[in-house]
């Protein structure tokens, strides 16, 4: 299930967030991490002196992901009439293997193609099979201007420009927090009291309100790997700093609370790496405090998380990578 | 099936039009499919292999006799003298040449690959298959995918400028 994939997210905090309605931060980057057709390396992206460093990162070539995603590869699935033929002779199976390979920028055409073809491309099932085959291609999204995102393709080098978020003044002003996972990119903020989460779908390049959290707030960590995502920590409109996390799955669009972290934290950031989940960075002691890594192993027995590592500091962790080579 | 002996063990393999081809057990185990069948002890003197005609078969054997492990069956020796790099380098030249055939061909024998399951010949076929893909017109595609358009004129229209954003 956790395919060396990993999702990091750079905030540009010039300070912590003591007053968060304050404070409107418009530019959130966001890097896609996932397994990776290209040779590990390090992706860079500069923006109005902000820059984003990710590592793009190396996965075990043998892997055997077969139990990774409940992928209905046997035919016939949501609907789909015998008769639905894509590659003609090959059979459905065989063509989803193939196109499965293709350049996710290709996709645009093959939607073209026939009815079949597109439903097939819209409802997913193309990028399911690709997690399986573990194939992934990482764009990067980014926001510099409230309301708009674009998209950046590094293996054919393309810029794209999404659809505007649909208006909503409060959400503008608020602060945000932004999440790849799957075929979703989720962008958190609020509206006057409460938080929402919008998304945007690469199968339909469209955004729509998300699935809210079960204990909404921002100023979290997270990394996503595949279809599924954890966040931890955190502060809820009330003010309070959380300790808890929670996983989502953009297959089903449903949130699930994780076993609290030992701590509570917020502006912290996430990373996955070989499997596991990791939070750095987190509450600033006034004058100084310490530095502490957690981390968290989801498939090993019962969930805990664990400090691996901790060191004195007058200052807060703003940002963090982390590099596998 | 139980014994094993010294030298080479042998495997029938018989495609449905009647052809039969003996191969060395190493070599048909390279198709998953037939080695669970062996492991199984459900193949017994010859293997029967369903909807692949003998054209395909033979195909298929001599890409598992050039991809089998060089170790064991043969002696051992040629991975000791020639180097990963270079015997990597020289399959993939081999399956450059293997997959130059016509699209009926390539489709039989994704086909094949599939049922058999092997995956290296999957991937191969496979990814010739989509290479057309890129750089092409959209009816070059369906014609290399022997697909139809079942767009209306004006509906195709309206699903090309949808997925305009994907190129840009």
């Amino acid at each position: 299930m956790l395919e060396g994939q990993s999702c990091l997210i750079s905030r540009s905090l010039p300070s912590s967030c003591e007053q968060e309605s304050r404070l409107a931060y418009m530019t959130y980057h966001l890097l896609e991490i996932t397994r990776t057709k290209r040779p590990s390396g390090v992706l860079a992206i500069e923006q109005d002196g902000i820059a984003v460093v990710a590592v793009l990162a190396k996965r075990p070539k043998s892997e055997d992901s077969h139990d990774a995603v409940p992928v209905d590869c046997q035919g016939g699935n949501q609907g789909y009439s015998d008769s639905s033929t894509l590659i003609s002779s090959i059979g459905r199976d065989n063509s989803i293997n193939c196109l499965a390979r293709c350049s996710r920028s290709d996709y645009g055409s093959i939607a073209s193609l026939s009815r079949n073809f597109r439903s097939l491309v819209r409802d997913g099932g193309l990028y399911r099979e690709r997690r399986r085959l573990g194939i992934a291609e990482h764009w990067v999204y980014f926001s510099c201007n409230v309301q708009e995102w674009e998209a950046y393709d590094p293996y054919r080098e393309r810029w794209m420009t999404l659809p505007r978020m649909p208006p909503n003044e409060c959400f503008m002003c608020s602060d945000k927090e932004s999440l790849a996972v799957g075929t979703e990119l989720l962008v958190f903020g609020k509206e006057i009291l409460s938080h929402i989460v919008l998304s945007y779908s690469i199968l339909t390049n469209s955004w729509s309100r998300g699935v809210e959290m079960n204990a909404p707030r921002c100023l979290f960590g997270s990394a996503s790997f595949g279809e599924k995502a954890i966040i931890a920590g955190g502060m809820d409109c009330f003010g309070n700093v959380l300790s808890s996390a929670e996983l989502y799955n953009s297959e089903t669009k449903s949130w699930i609370t994780l076993p609290s972290m030992n701590k509570r934290r917020r502006m912290c950031s996430g990373v996955f790496m070989d499997g596991k989940f990791y939070v750095i960075g987190g509450p600033r002691v006034l004058g100084g405090g310490m530095i502490e890594l957690h981390s968290w192993i989801p498939r090993e027995g019962p969930l805990q998380w664990n400090m691996i590592g901790s060191k004195p500091s007058g200052n807060f962790v703003y940002n963090c990578a982390v590099m596998g080579c | 099936m139980a014994t094993r002996e010294a030298g080479k063990k042998m495997i029938m393999l018989k495609s449905p039009d009647g052809m039969e081809f003996e191969v060395e057990e190493a070599v048909a185990m390279e198709s998953q499919t037939i080695r669970k069948m062996i492991e199984d002890d459900c193949a017994d003197t010859a293997i029967l292999i369903p909807n692949i005609n003998s054209k395909i078969l033979s195909r298929v054997i001599e890409y598992c006799n050039k991809h089998v492990p060089t170790t064991g069956a043969t002696g051992a020796a040629a991975s000791d003298t020639v180097a990963p790099a270079a015997l990597a380098e020289d399959l993939k030249i081999w399956d450059a040449e293997f997959i130059k055939v016509n699209r009926a061909t390539r489709f039989n024998l994704i086909q094949a690959a599939s049922y058999l399951n092997i995956k290296g010949l999957l991937d191969l076929t496979s990814q010739t298959t989509i290479d057309t893909i890129s750089d092409n017109s959209l009816e070059e595609i369906r014609s290399f995918l022997s697909t139809k358009n079942d767009y209306l004129p004006e509906e195709e229209q309206t699903i090309r400028r949808e997925n305009q954003w994907a190129f840009q």
